[in-house]
């Protein structure tokens, strides 16, 4: 099992390295460069050739790559904004992605609460009223993405009704037996973003549930289970939920990665001050070490994620377990 | 095998007590813990409010009872991140909108557009008209409580032009002061040009005669910044020494970077206490979202795209809520000559666009009726400005006949030009739109519409690869120089001569310069007037740019902001500016 993960964990550099060489390469393609975001339209051109040189952005690609690369491995240095100057990319990212985390967080639990039993109890009421019902709204979450939902939330909770705010994200500070600190945001302020960011994967989850679980329903050991006698709800419930369960875990894992990226939309939507909203304004001015310093954390967490998703699949299935074993 | 761990007796339902399932309900747990901890969560600390120097009732506001939640407080947004805190460096609209609150110079601009006494009581200036003696404000305290002296504006000045600062504007607005270019060029530690005579005087001298030196001094490079206050914070320019003389004041905890900004009232304000006790400006860059909160009562005014006038009369709550303000910034079309092998170094070509365009309909169907005309260079409210002055008229035969003579009979042979324009305005896109068409209609040209993000498009203004862009340029000051010499002078071309490239559409006129070179030494008022006037008569015939229209912006303003002061340059520091609960 360690070995495994010691394994896991050695593909995973390669993978970061591609990453943050991509990304890299990518942002210096796109037209425009910081010293224009950062000049404004009064800047000379020795001024403009200046500023290159201090970010050093006159070296050639592979030296500034190598610079880059070797400042992490090195000193854990992954630079400094370029609009923000003398803030570390790690600052903000250490203040930004708490928020992301804990939007990602809800919006997961959110879909996870509302999909996987309503995905388990279309397929237990298979061809019913309420599956029929179910799968036309989850075809219809499926097909509207956050970014038509976000508005038609604004517009009908926050304009109309005004039950809760357009935009935002004000927090506490909790303390816990004076030691443990840390910040939450205010629930009002999390509904409308959650629901736009979750229900996607509550739809994807609720169908994912019901045809992993109507799939099992019809495997031989259900039906020796009702043939011994158990009912159909303890068959259900002692044999077909754990093993349906099993392919909508790693659609559970995927689309936590899914919402932390996804969530780059909505955060922009809906005024959250995360990762994803500074990557967007990072993006604009060209601020190239905070986006590669988002990309290089949003990529690290796919990779951490499908491990985990991995790893916990042996945990429910042991013939996973066998074959890393093996 | 396989069946006999699934047909154990004790097989769990999906969250039942099973080892397996421990873990599972273990992460859902961890999982879980952010949604648990709100409800632990609300009875906690709040991060905004009272005793975090944010004024009380700045919760961002929410339901519909935000607007008593918001008290005497006055919300409006930002449109975009504060680009610095330092107004020595600043150089947007946006950003300095929100610092003219904290900072100040010694003089300022009044509802009339007349500059005025601020800092500086009074004011006189020698026979040769070169050096100012300003006579400044006593009592006047910085928010730290320090009082503001006449070493306050000479160390505001040269810190300014300090290359550490690695201003762009004191180029612009302080380079007519002696000294000031040996220092922002590292020759100097100091500014030679700025003298104090004593704690209240201070002496600047300037290197010849120019009447409209004065205007420089309303842009934020030469407000006064707490000296202690940065030299306290390292020398490092941000949220910890943001300290000026202004109505309000910027604390550390009411500046949330890339989400808010919140202003305090400043009560030894030397003016008198503000009637406000603070101001919110959430960061809101989406205009969709800007219209959203106010229509639920969480900005109490908000700049909105003509683009959304139609939605806004429409309705019935928000259409008697539309206040309309002229500004001193004028859009045309720039004919780059500059550009390789551009059509436009014929004046035939350029004047043949200016025929073809129906100023009234860009102005009735692309910017639905808001804006105001413009026919020459100057707009109202400017020095000089002609309400009578000839502009092309629109006359597509005219049009045609030009374009023939220039070459291109019908358009054949002309090339294909992409239109450049900045793409974060919907209604400059809409005003495109009804240009291009004109154009291809009346000339038979192609011309493909080119929207570019803003630092892209300056980039390949500076690269001199775009043709032909829609344009814009708003007064630092109301005085001709400040368009006809800075925008049109061969000497302001890109790359030119002068250090900055504000001529972008290579126009070089020798008479226009001589007589702008002229003008802006000029003595006698009404000569220099006329002496403009004529430069701009030449440059609307050589046709550098088609004029298009002036800006008139359009906000949406909550009934319960009342006397609200504005200019052509913008609304001035809320002072007066009150909110009713």
């Amino acid at each position: 099992m360690l070995a495994y993960l010691l394994r896991r964990l050695a593909w995973a550099i390669p993978t970061l390295l591609a990453v943050s060489f991509l990304v890299f390469i990518a942002v210096r393609l796109a037209p425009s460069s910081p010293v224009e975001a950062k000049l404004g339209e009064k800047a000379t051109p020795e001024q403009r050739e200046q500023l290159l040189h201090h970010y050093g952005l006159d070296q050639p690609l592979l030296v500034q790559y190598f610079r880059y690369i070797g400042n992490i491995v090195l000193h854990g240095d992954f630079g400094e904004s370029y609009v923000e100057e003398g803030r570390p990319v790690t600052q903000n990212i250490k203040e930004r992605f708490p928020v992301t985390a804990c939007l990602a967080i809800t919006a997961l639990l959110f879909a996870a609460l509302l999909g996987l039993p309503a995905g388990a109890l279309a397929a237990y009421y298979h061809n019913s009223w309420f599956d029929r019902a179910l799968m036309a709204i989850v075809v219809a979450l499926v097909s509207v993405p956050s970014i038509v939902l976000g508005p038609l939330l604004i517009y009908f909770i926050a304009v109309q009704l005004r039950w809760l705010p357009v935009s935002g994200w004000e927090s506490v500070d909790v303390t816990l037996a004076n030691a443990i600190r840390f910040t939450l945001p205010l629930p009002r302020y999390l509904v409308l973003p959650t629901i736009a960011l979750g229900a996607r994967s509550a739809a994807l989850l609720a169908r994912f549930m019901r045809a992993s679980l109507l799939e099992t329903l019809r495997q031989d050991y259900v039906r020796t289970a009702i043939a011994k006698g158990l009912t159909r709800a303890q068959a259900v419930r002692r044999h077909a939920l754990k093993n349906a369960f099993l392919p909508v875990l790693t659609v559970l894992g995927t689309n936590f990665g899914a919402l932390l990226t996804g969530s780059f939309v909505v955060e922009t939507m809906f005024q959250i001050p995360g990762i994803g909203y500074d990557s967007i304004n990072s993006i604009s001015t060209r601020d190239y070490p905070v986006i590669q310093g988002i990309a290089l954390l949003v990529a690290s967490i796919y990779l951490l994620v499908n491990l985990g998703v991995d790893l916990l699949y042996g945990v429910i299935d042991p013939r996973i377990r066998q074959e890393a074993k093996a | 095998m396989r069946l006999k761990e699934t047909q154990d007796k004790n097989a769990p339902f999906l969250f039942h007590h099973n080892h397996l399932h421990r873990r599972s309900m273990a992460l859902l747990l961890l999982l879980g813990f952010g949604l648990s901890g709100l409800v632990v969560g609300c009875t906690t600390t709040p991060h905004t409010g009272e005793g975090s120097g944010v004024p009380p009732g700045t919760n961002a506001g929410a339901s519909s009872t935000s607007a008593s939640a918001a008290g005497n407080v006055l919300r409006y947004p930002l449109t975009t991140d504060p680009t610095t805190l330092d107004p020595g460096t600043v150089q947007d609209g946006t950003t300095i909108d929100m610092l003219q609150q904290v900072y100040e110079g010694l003089v300022k601009w009044d509802e009339k557009n007349q500059l005025v006494p601020n800092l500086a009581t009074s004011w006189e200036q020698d026979t040769a008209g070169t050096t100012y003696t300003f006579h400044l404000k006593h009592g006047v305290k910085f928010h730290n409580g320090k009082e503001f002296t006449a070493d306050d504006f000479k160390y505001s000045i040269e810190r300014a032009c300090n290359p550490a600062t690695n201003s762009q504007t004191v180029r612009d607005y302080l380079k007519d002061i002696v000294g000031a270019s040996d220092r922002f060029n590292g020759k100097a530690n100091a500014v030679q040009g700025v003298k104090v005579v004593d704690p209240y005087t201070v002496q600047v001298t300037i290197d010849s005669f120019k009447p409209y030196w004065l205007g420089n001094l309303t842009y934020p490079c030469s407000y006064v910044v707490c000296k202690e206050a940065i030299d306290k914070n390292g020398g490092k320019f941000d949220e910890n020494c943001a300290v000026g003389t202004g109505p309000f004041m910027l604390k550390p905890e009411g500046f949330r970077r890339g989400y808010q900004v919140a202003l305090t009232a400043n009560p030894d304000y030397h003016d008198g206490k503000p009637k406000l006790d603070g101001i919110l400006r959430p960061i809101l860059k989406d205009a969709s979202t800007r219209l959203s909160k106010f229509e639920a009562g969480e900005l109490d005014y908000t700049q909105i795209s003509p683009s959304d006038l139609e939605h806004v009369q429409s309705d019935p709550q928000l259409k008697d809520k539309v206040k309309m303000f002229d500004r001193a910034r004028v859009w045309y079309l720039a004919l780059n000559q500059d550009a390789a092998n551009s059509p436009f170094v014929k004046r035939e070509v350029r004047q043949a666009f200016a025929y073809a365009i129906d100023r009234a309909a860009v102005i009735k169907d692309g910017l639905h009726g808001l804006a105001g005309p413009l026919n020459g260079i100057l707009p109202p409210g400017v020095l000089a400005y002609n309400p009578d002055v000839k502009p092309i008229p629109y006359d597509p035969a005219r049009a045609k006949q030009l374009l023939a003579q220039a070459g291109y009979p019908g358009g054949k042979g002309f090339p294909a030009l992409s239109y450049a324009f900045r793409n974060d305005m919907p209604e400059v896109q809409e005003a495109a739109e009804v240009v291009r068409n004109q154009l291809q209609t009346n000339l038979g040209v192609t011309i493909n519409l080119y929207p570019r993000e803003w630092s892209i498009y300056l980039d390949e203004r500076n690269k001199k690869i775009l043709p032909f862009s829609h344009g814009s340029w708003g007064a630092d000051y109301l005085d001709p120089q400040n368009f006809l010499t800075t925008l049109l002078h061969s000497s302001r071309l890109v790359n030119g001569k002068e250090d900055h490239p504000e001529n972008g559409v290579g126009y070089k006129s020798p008479e226009f310069d001589t007589l702008c070179d002229q003008a802006d030494v000029e003595h006698d008022p009404q000569k220099r007037i006329a002496l403009y006037q004529q430069a701009e008569k030449i440059a609307i015939d050589d046709c550098p740019w088609v004029p298009l229209y002036t800006q008139r912006d359009v906000e949406l303003m909550s009934p319960r902001v009342q006397h609200i002061r504005d200019s052509l340059f913008g609304h001035l520091p809320h002072v007066t500016t009150t909110v009713t609960p």
